[in-house]
């Protein structure tokens, strides 16, 4: 019988900071790099574009 | 009143007044449909991301998640990996596209892309339905934690909630929801933070924890889930997520493509932060208080029996901040489905601006107090509801999106037939059989009847024509409104 913690508990912690670690990386990197993969050009830009956050 | 009574309530109406001035700051910024839709697509990364991840985080989080891991154990927490393989197929294959497009409601897409104003009727009318049903959740949690923290009548709890987000989402539409949100994020994530280090005094940290948990249930430290449980949760959560109505209307909100990737890995980071601290609740209030009347209450007894008065009603407030986040975006989309696709399209298409924005601020008061006759049936915990919805969404909604971005064959009869037959099918399966047909859970015939229509029907059915197919196939895609 596993008494206290194992893998899944103490697992599940290292995994989500990786998991957000890569994606924001890679988030990151193609948003500096002007890629946005294919088919995905965005000209949109309709409204009140001037207010709002940073 | 007692003294702790005046500290719960004084922080509670500070909340309500932040909450309100952002409301009335909304209010008047809003002037025109889009406006109210999509807040006039200029929302930046970080108020996108908390927002996404104030919408996620519902009352299915602080109040159904918690009594899941206090039933449960450590095992429900892996779902959260099925919740962000959603988050990353819609990053990857869908919120891109559908943002360069640039509609204002999820229909828009599916009438563009299927050519049909029939396809949109269906679409709005199957969406408000399902989350009506989500919102009389998000009601029933409100209800439970005004009982816990004012000591109301649980209907008493309930009408406050809905009053309440109703008011303010009436007031500033989708503007008010996203910044309303973004205060609502801040105040979760700083509630458990105050709250996790004095709940892990109490239990004496995670190694005496885990050996209390241990004794009590072997199961809750270690796999209560089977494998296949645990897939099919992920799966429900994935596949809805990826196709959320209520996120696709936030990523229509934001400035452009790279802004909605961004906003997605933030509100990672806040999602990952409260995924586990909902755990570390979860599993210390069960270590505490072992034999609570219902799992639902974890939450509000950690805030009133473990801590400190004023950390106990911010923690109650961070969890009435998840409830309203995700009760303000349902209302937004469901009012959207009735007053932009049906009256706005359908209806009367040669409305002014000002009647339109009229009728998406009647359409919130209507569809936001209808749920509030499901609120009172008994239809389960929380949690259950929750993955239910995630559920059905994924079976109606997934494959006619998905596909629809991604495969151009796909057709108008066979993208209505697939939303039908996985709509019905699910809830066939779910209520219709006392125990899950074969030992099967219901998402997975679901979906399929959804695919094989999909794809069968297409095969066989009149192509959609090539204009309607060029907004999300060609490059450079030029979104609605704008000029070659």
């Amino acid at each position: 019988m596993q008494i206290g913690f194992g893998v899944s508990f103490y697992g599940f912690f290292v995994f989500a900071a990786v998991w957000c670690a890569l994606y924001l990386m890679w988030a990151t990197r193609t948003a500096s790099s002007g890629r946005d993969g294919p088919g995905t050009t965005d000209t949109a830009d309709t409204a009140d574009s001037t207010d709002d956050d940073r | 009143m007692t003294a702790d009574g005046v500290v719960f309530g004084t922080v509670v109406a500070t909340y309500l007044v932040a909450v309100f001035g952002v409301a009335l700051w909304a209010y008047r910024r809003t002037r025109s449909e889009a406006d109210f839709l999509v807040a006039g697509r200029s929302i930046g990364p970080w108020v996108g991301g908390a927002t996404l991840a104030a919408t996620q985080l519902s009352s299915g989080t602080v109040v159904g998640t918690v009594g899941y891991h206090y039933l449960a154990g450590v095992s429900w927490a892996w779902i959260w990996p099925g919740v962000w393989t959603g988050w990353l197929v819609s990053a990857l294959w869908i919120a891109p596209k559908l943002r360069a497009f640039g509609g204002v409601t999820v229909p828009d897409f599916i009438a563009t892309r299927y050519a049909s104003e029939r396809a949109r009727v269906l679409s709005a009318v199957l969406i408000a339905l399902a989350y009506m049903f989500f919102l009389s959740a998000q009601y029933r949690a409100g209800g439970i934690i005004f009982e816990a923290i004012f000591g109301w009548p649980f209907t008493s709890g309930v009408l406050a909630v809905a009053l309440i987000t109703l008011l303010y989402t009436w007031m500033g539409g989708m503007r008010s929801s996203v910044y309303t949100d973004f205060l609502q994020a801040g105040v979760m994530v700083c509630a458990f933070c105050v709250a996790i280090p004095l709940l892990l005094r109490h239990t004496g940290g995670f190694t005496l924890m885990g050996e209390l948990l241990s004794g009590i249930d072997p199961r809750v430290t270690g796999w209560y889930f089977g494998r296949s449980e645990i897939v099919a949760f992920s799966l429900a959560f994935a596949l809805s997520m990826a196709v959320a109505p209520y996120q696709i209307a936030r990523f229509y909100a934001m400035r452009d493509v790279k802004t909605v990737r961004l906003a997605i890995g933030i509100s990672y980071v806040f999602q990952a932060l409260m995924a586990s601290a909902v755990l570390i609740t979860g599993l210390g209030m069960r270590a505490l208080f072992p034999a609570l009347p219902s799992a639902d209450l974890a939450s509000s007894a950690l805030a009133l029996y473990v801590l400190a008065p004023l950390a106990g009603s911010l923690l109650l407030v961070g969890a009435l901040s998840a409830i309203m986040s995700t009760c303000d975006s349902v209302m937004i989309v469901c009012a959207a489905s009735v007053s932009h696709d049906l009256y706005g399209k359908i209806f009367r298409p040669d409305a002014s601006e000002s009647r339109k924005l009229a009728v998406n601020r009647r359409s919130v008061l209507i569809l936001g107090t209808i749920p509030l006759l499901f609120t009172f049936m008994d239809l389960g915990l929380v949690q259950e509801i929750v993955v239910d919805y995630a559920k059905l969404i994924a079976c109606f909604f997934f494959v006619p999106v998905v596909l629809g971005l991604n495969w151009r064959r796909g057709t108008t009869s066979a993208a209505m037939t697939s939303m039908v037959g996985g709509f019905v099918g699910f809830l066939v399966l779910r209520f219709g059989f006392a125990e899950p047909l074969l030992g099967i859970d219901p998402i997975f015939p679901g979906i399929v009847t959804s695919f094989v229509l999909y794809v069968g029907i297409s095969l066989v059915s009149r192509p959609v024509p090539q204009s309607a197919l060029k907004p999300f196939f060609e490059e450079p895609i030029r979104a609605i409104g704008s000029t070659p």
